[in-house]
């Protein structure tokens, strides 16, 4: 038995060499496919399906490649100089490929952390939109205006990130300005039952009407709401624009900015007084 | 006038209150007429007419579908510890209006006498979207209009050591049944486990002799009917749902909530 494991075939390669070798790359195959069916578990639900493939291919074959580099020296090829020679490789391609090793990584953490998803009405840096693509190096969003942005997925991993539809209500406010001259509590009666017949204004927490400021020009009313996120942006125009109407039909004015300009002419009698 | 809930063979048409639903052929096409509070649907039915089906559906889809929770607020009841009472509540009724295919129904209009609020349940962070509605407590089935509220049968169970006072319920529609007859009706549990945390369960029972269940209009996907102006989504509602699912677990508080400014 032994002599038949030490008989060679080819080279210096024996039968005991060619067992080892099948046996690395079939563990390597079979290791490859493990981790390959667990990335795909994993990460299915939330990287789209091309990168998923990608990674999946990527995944497979650096573990293929492991072993055909562990299995080398049965075929009398030196790995220290494979390794000198591979370590200078790497160190180009590094230095060559930083940016993208470190978009792919911060991908990979996007995708755990999940601090924005697909359809996410989202601010990144000074890019304003909806979510429309996590890929494993960038991030696609469609602004408001319809265009199409790809953020680096590094930038999108250091930036500030402001998602507002991340929580399932949030709060925006009016300032609502009527003239000094208005009767400023039935404004407030008025704005009250508008934003209280909408449905999507919440009814807890509920909105909240009051006098908050003496401006220059107007009595400012402030006026805050909840909303589903989903709805906020579409319930505050629809408002705005009731309540201008209401109070408009109501004789409520909303004033300009203006000035009082007192003119005092010599022989008034606050001169004279003077 | 009979009532407007039911399956309806080809012509039909309904006047009752402020609602008028009506399918007939003219000018060469079967139309879906439909008014509610002055408020006008038309649709044109490629092919020929067909029956249609009209039952109360899970009130959480108007004007647009954005939660599946439906919260009833009612007066503060306060039950002992170990104790239980059935209360009966109202709730408010949509009207779906479906077409029979042969397996399945698709959903063909979605209107409501009740105006629709929304309310948040829980942190904005945590909590979710619920569809509100404020009811009385009875301690009988109390007469409703048919078109305007359903009955909702609550029964609660306080597993709790205190006295604990309840004044909300929420509910996930989501498999919800609806039982229809003379009145629409849903029936619930809700096991109170402390004063913040209870758990509750949409349970199929009938409220009353010949009551049948509705289609659900939660299990709606999206097909396309052809119309004489060119395609238009609708939705079809599968086969009513048969599987049991997990109630829902109140853990913001059973009473009134905490403002956020």
């Amino acid at each position: 038995m032994i002599d038949l494991l030490g008989t060679v075939i080819v080279g210096q390669i024996t039968v005991g060499d060619l067992i080892v070798i099948a046996v690395i790359l079939f563990a390597a195959g079979i290791i490859g496919k493990v981790v390959t069916i667990y990335i795909k578990k994993s990460l299915s639900d939330k990287v789209e399906k091309n990168e998923l493939k990608v990674l999946v291919r990527a995944v497979q074959y650096g573990i293929l490649l492991i072993g055909v580099i562990a299995v080398l020296p049965y075929f009398q090829v030196n790995l220290s100089g494979l390794l000198v020679a591979g370590g200078i490789a790497g160190v180009i391609i590094g230095f060559a490929s930083q940016s993208v090793v470190s978009n792919f990584v911060s991908g990979l953490f996007l995708i755990v952390e999940r601090p924005v998803s697909i359809g996410d009405n989202i601010t990144i840096g000074e890019v304003s939109g909806n979510v429309e693509e996590i890929r494993i190096l960038s991030t696609i969003i469609r602004s408001y205006e319809g265009v199409y942005t790809r953020v680096p997925n590094e930038k999108v991993f250091t930036s500030d990130i402001t998602n507002y539809v991340a929580n399932v209500a949030r709060r925006f406010d009016y300032t609502i300005g009527i003239g000094y001259r208005d009767d400023a509590e039935k404004a407030e009666r008025l704005i009250r039952d508008i934003v209280t017949a909408h449905p999507f204004v919440l009814r807890n927490p509920g909105p909240s009407v009051f006098v908050d400021s003496l401006g220059e020009s107007s009595v400012n009313i402030m006026v805050r709401l909840w909303t589903p996120s989903s709805q906020w942006y579409s319930v505050k125009k629809d408002l705005l624009i009731k309540i201008k109407r209401t109070l408009e039909n109501q004789g409520i004015e909303i004033p300009y900015p203006q000035q009082v300009v007192w003119v005092h002419r010599p022989g008034d009698q606050a001169d004279r007084g003077g | 006038m009979s009532s407007v809930f039911g399956s309806h063979p080809f012509p039909f048409e309904y006047r009752g209150g402020s609602i008028t639903i009506a399918t007939r052929m003219a000018e060469g096409f079967a139309r879906y007429e439909r008014t509610c509070r002055g408020d006008r649907l038309e649709k044109i039915l490629a092919g020929s007419g067909c029956p249609l089906t009209i039952n109360p559906v899970e009130p959480v889809k108007l004007p647009k579908e954005i939660t599946s929770y439906l919260e009833v607020h009612f007066p503060a009841v306060i039950i002992g510890p170990g104790g239980g009472k059935v209360l009966y509540l109202t709730f408010p009724i949509d009207i779906g209006v479906f077409l029979k295919g042969k397996e399945d129904y698709s959903l063909l209009d979605l209107f409501s006498l009740v105006p629709q609020k929304y309310s948040l349940y829980g942190p904005p962070d945590g909590g979710v979207v619920t569809r509100y509605f404020e009811s009385d407590v009875h301690p009988d089935i109390p007469v409703v209009d048919p078109l305007v509220s359903g009955v909702l049968e609550l029964s609660l169970k306080n597993q709790a050591r205190d006295w604990i006072e309840v004044s909300r319920v929420v509910l996930d529609s989501i498999g919800m049944t609806i039982y229809y007859g003379g009145y629409a009706s849903i029936a619930a549990g809700m096991e109170i486990f402390s004063s913040s945390v209870a758990e509750t369960q949409v349970t199929r029972k009938l409220l009353a002799e010949g009551q049948q269940p509705g289609v659900p209009a939660s299990s709606a996907k999206k097909v396309t009917v052809a119309s004489m102006f060119g395609s238009f989504p609708l939705y079809t509602a599968g086969k009513a749902l048969v599987s049991e699912k997990k109630g829902y677990l109140m853990e913001y508080g059973l009473g009134d909530m905490i403002e956020h400014d």
